[in-house]
């Protein structure tokens, strides 16, 4: 267990420092890295409750859309700073998750499934039709204000700060995770994903472990979604598109659900698979459609299973977490 | 004004019988495989696009190509069923994702062979004819009847024959129905094809009615599910629950935008949901 520790934070720190050296570094390369840490937040939060609670949703672009416009229109109406804003996205994104975790996670999981998808398009149709307040497909755009740390302010103009500051984002939700994954909540989490049934015969409460899954999942991905308004200093409609949507499912199952890193994994070989294939074929789509269909025949864990089953199989460990 | 209301009630109407093609293809194929199949929007998509490209490229009859649609998507989701689905049927939250793929890959292959333009398949016959002293055009009533007809022929195919007896046995329990000699796999594979065929029928009677563009399903879609849920993935509710929500939701888009409807109709379908909360989560608890 400590090694596993002691591998993420050299991984942790292998991002830190590389970030300066890959700057000058020809183009694409550093703006991506900047989008894979947002983009490994959403995955990890949405792994929170896919790959922990097996719930899947489908719906979760609704909350990286709130997250993402809860802190342009603070900025943009109210003129707040970074974290004031940042707080008003996560409220707002709390307020709907809870009011629609009240229903949702009642309900059988086909059930989920197919509100949460009804609840995706209803978001983005209306994002569509408010024009007026979230500029439609065109979207708007803010001046981000500077990240101010007590006596300290940081620009996030500065590429390298942004990049930090994602960074820094990055390393606080995974540790958080990490140590809600191995509470007592996190195993009641597990115990939910194993044998709902037996959960509840345990004298657990079902509804409530789910409840706060999806909770704590949606302010996380309304998190990623403000640090999206944040590195683009811009969101439109089209961050509560279904799209958006299925893009969490392709990394949690790429890199292997219910592990974290599989999700940021996930999203990093999504993401420099776009960026060269897209190039090319604009259709790029279909890929993913026949890898997500390969990888749940082939091998439902995903990578980073594949990785596990060869070390745990030699130590006849695989018991213990599965 | 009374002329506007009694119009939009027709057309929504007719928009329920559409829907309850799309929605019961949905429930069967839910109620035999365990699927909740997201690439349903793009069959219906799919669906209209092959009729208009038939209709448009190869000059032929509107009513040819209908059938030449149902029967390509038919086949083709026959033979998905059998490549994707059928090792996995059964277990919910594996089929998603599959079906996640599926939509993905039918998304893009019908924007490779339609391309992102919006098209207007015109109808293949013209004039209205006065109901209750409203013009209603004559195209909308004869995919009226045709969706009725369909519907009957579900119905009479699903409670009359043997074989609609053996795939009702599949859906009530299908251990059971496998121990008793039912072949499952062929049942799966039928159903899909029929999901399909259904949809394809919705997409291509609806095209004359909204446009053809590649995203098309993902209307229908929403709704349908709205209705199935509704209706508790039974056959008869979904159909009923469609006649409640597509004429209501046809009447506010009068007063409100569109998508107000739907969010109204949404937050009815929660309502509804929480009212019979007890029925509905054991029934499915005891399924899952």
């Amino acid at each position: 267990m400590r090694k596993k520790t002691i591998i993420e934070i050299c991984v942790m720190a292998i991002l830190a420092i590389i970030a300066p050296l890959l700057k000058d570094f020809s183009g694409g390369i550093f703006s991506l890295m900047n989008t894979a840490l947002i983009y490994g937040v959403y995955g990890m939060g949405y792994d929170l409750l896919y790959g922990y609670t097996s719930q899947t949703s489908y719906g979760s672009s609704l909350f990286l859309g709130l997250g993402a416009y809860g802190f342009l229109l603070s900025v943009r109406n109210f003129n707040a700073g970074f974290f004031p804003a940042l707080f008003i996205g996560l409220l707002i994104v709390a307020v709907v998750a809870i009011a629609i975790g009240l229903f949702a996670v009642r309900m059988a999981e086909s059930y989920f499934v197919i509100t949460t998808i009804i609840l995706v398009w209803i978001g983005y149709y209306l994002a569509m039709n408010m024009v007026g307040i979230t500029g439609g497909d065109d979207g708007l755009s803010i001046t981000v204000p500077p990240v101010s740390l007590g006596l300290i302010d940081f620009s996030v103009y500065d590429p390298l700060v942004g990049y930090y500051v994602f960074w820094s984002f990055f390393v606080i939700t995974f540790f958080i995770l990490k140590r809600i994954v191995s509470s007592h909540l996190g195993k009641v989490f597990i115990a939910i994903r194993t044998n709902p049934n037996r959960v509840e015969f345990l004298g657990y409460n079902l509804v409530y472990g789910k409840f706060i899954a999806f909770v704590l999942s949606s302010i996380i991905i309304g998190l990623a979604g403000s640090l999206l308004a944040v590195r683009f200093r811009y969101s439109s409609a089209s961050y509560f598109s279904i799209t958006y949507a299925a893009l969490p499912i392709i990394w949690c199952v790429l890199g292997g659900a219910g592990t974290l890193w599989g999700a940021f994994l996930g999203a990093v070989i999504f993401l420099v698979f776009q960026y060269f294939v897209s190039s090319w074929w604009v259709n790029y789509l279909i890929i993913f459609g026949v890898l997500l269909i390969a990888i749940m025949k082939f091998s439902p864990k995903g990578i980073l299973g594949i990785v596990k089953k060869r070390i745990k199989g030699a130590s006849h460990e695989h018991f213990r977490n599965t | 004004m009374l002329e506007t209301l009694l119009f939009s009630f027709f057309n929504g109407l007719i928009w329920a019988l559409i829907v309850s093609l799309v929605a019961l293809g949905l429930c069967i194929i839910f109620g035999i495989m365990r699927v909740v199949n997201v690439a349903h929007g793009e069959l219906y998509a799919i669906g209209a696009i092959i009729s208009f490209i038939f209709f448009k490229d190869f000059n032929l009859n509107f009513w040819i190509a209908m059938i030449l649609s149902m029967a390509v998507v038919g086949l083709m989701c026959a033979i998905l069923e059998k490549v994707v689905y059928r090792v996995y049927e059964g277990s919910v939250h594996i089929t998603l994702i599959l079906s996640i793929g599926l939509a993905l890959i039918l998304q893009q292959v019908n924007l490779i062979i339609f391309g992102g333009k919006v098209a207007v398949m015109p109808a293949p016959l013209e004039g209205a004819i006065s109901l209750l002293g409203v013009a209603f055009p004559i195209y909308r009533i004869l995919a009226a009847g045709i969706s009725i007809l369909f519907l009957f022929f579900i119905w009479y195919f699903l409670f009359k024959t043997s074989l609609g007896l053996s795939i009702r046995a599949t859906m009530q329990d299908r251990e059971m129905a496998s121990g008793l000699g039912i072949n499952i796999d062929k049942i799966s594979m039928l159903t899909f094809g029929l999901g399909g065929v259904l949809a394809a029928a919705g997409g291509v009677l609806a095209a004359p009615i909204v446009s053809v563009h590649y995203l098309m399903g993902a209307d229908i879609l929403t709704i349908s599910f709205i209705v199935v849920i509704v209706g508790q993935l039974s056959l008869r509710g979904a159909v009923m629950a469609s006649f409640l929500f597509a004429p209501l939701e046809n009447v506010l888009a009068l007063f409100f935008a569109p998508i107000i409807a739907r969010v109204i109709s949404f937050i009815l379908m929660c309502v509804i949901v929480v009212f019979r909360q007890t029925n509905l989560i054991t029934k499915i608890r005891g399924s899952d």
